[in-house]
């Protein structure tokens, strides 16, 4: 399961969503890929992501998969997201 | 018992030692600010210890002035800081909040200070850590980080003909845009003072060291109010000359979460995600840097 961590900050400015992790300061702007993942979030797998990127941006799933997954990363090792222990 | 009213809203408190009345009194009784009455009340009275039950999860350890306290959330209706010795629990409803604290002798202030704040957020007011001064129309908010300047740019700004509205806290109420100043005079460092503050007199040494001079010393009567139309984001640069410039959209959004904080309570968290760009839109935004020439003020 994939759920974004409960301490970030959404700010939608301007069509820009930003997140601000306050527990370091860092901000981050969201692409329209990975801000439809993460208004996805929660997910049970990055194959459910990967499926709904597909169906939105008309993409086949090899590419969407290989962009979720890389997006996942991304987000997690930016604190952003956390995988529910034993699930994902 | 207590009972005053705080911003629209009502501080009742039964049941507390004395210290902890005067403590309310000290920090939340501002008669200067005079808003009708929303209904909402705050209500403050001894309570027995924490619960057993809550995820820390959900809530991470606070971190607040002189403790470091774990945090508890209590499902969506609140949460609770502190451990056995001493500490609060805040429980929020529709229209009111209720804050149990025990270990009145144990130091559990900042914390109260952190339900009180909280049960605001709740009740819809923004807290605005920053100087507000104001000449002619609106006011300015001066936010910065913890010792970048703001109350002794505050002072420079007085010796020039702006009136004070806070010098570290504003309560804003957001549908309206005005800010109500919290404190009850100026504090600065006595190198500070030498550079910035000569010609006023009456400063009292606090128990920090700072030194404070309340607003009368510095002509105005109280704690003053007004319509918040600008945010100044301060940054000291001693490389460069000072000055206004325009502050990118990011670091305005960066800089009010930081004058806010970050609200604990999901709902009132929620609330101030909506408001920030709200007030993007409707505040100018701007930086000043703080460097070699005198403050274009």
């Amino acid at each position: 399961m994939y759920r974004r961590k409960a301490q970030v900050i959404e700010t939608e400015l301007g069509g820009e969503l930003i997140l601000l992790d306050p527990a370091t300061g860092e901000m981050f702007s969201l692409n329209p890929t990975a801000r439809h993942v993460w208004a996805a979030l929660p997910a049970a797998s990055a194959d459910e992501l990967a499926r709904q990127v597909a169906e939105a941006f008309e993409v086949d799933a090899a590419e969407a998969q290989a962009d979720v997954a890389a997006l996942l990363e991304e987000l997690a090792g930016a604190g952003l997201i956390e995988v529910a222990p034993g699930e994902g | 018992m207590i009972r005053f009213p705080l911003l629209g809203r009502t501080l009742h408190a039964d049941g507390l030692p004395a210290l902890a009345e005067a403590w309310l009194r000290a920090w939340w009784d501002f008669p200067e600010h005079h808003l009708p009455d929303s209904g909402y009340t705050i209500e403050v009275r001894p309570g027995g210890g924490p619960t057993a039950s809550g995820d820390t999860a959900a809530a991470p350890p606070v971190t607040l002035p002189g403790m470091e306290m774990p945090c508890r959330a209590l499902g969506d209706a609140g949460w609770e800081i502190g451990g056995p010795d001493a500490g609060v629990r805040l429980s929020i409803e529709g229209q009111g909040s209720r804050i149990e604290g025990w270990g009145w002798e144990a130091g559990i202030y900042p914390a109260l200070f952190a339900a009180i704040s909280e049960a605001l957020r709740a009740s819809g007011l923004i807290p605005l850590h920053g100087s507000g001064i104001v000449r002619g129309g609106g006011v300015t908010a001066l936010l910065a980080l913890s010792g970048t300047g703001k109350s002794s740019t505050l002072v420079q700004a007085l010796r020039v003909g702006w009136r004070p509205v806070a010098e570290d806290l504003m309560w804003l109420e957001p549908a309206s845009l005005t800010v109500y100043g919290w404190d009850r005079g100026v504090h600065l460092w006595p190198d500070a003072r030498a550079r910035f503050a000569g010609g006023f007199e009456g400063w009292e040494t606090a128990a920090d060291g700072k030194l404070f001079l309340p607003w009368e010393a510095l002509g105005t009567a109280g704690p003053a109010s007004g319509r918040l139309g600008r945010i100044a984001v301060l940054v000291r640069d001693a490389e460069r000359d000072s000055g206004w410039e325009p502050l990118p959209p990011r670091d305005a959004v960066r800089a009010l979460w930081e004058s806010m904080g970050v609200p604990l309570y999901t709902a009132a968290r929620a609330a101030a995600a909506r408001e920030v760009p709200r007030l993007l839109e409707r505040v100018e935004t701007c930086r000043l840097v703080l460097g070699r020439a005198p403050l274009p003020l």
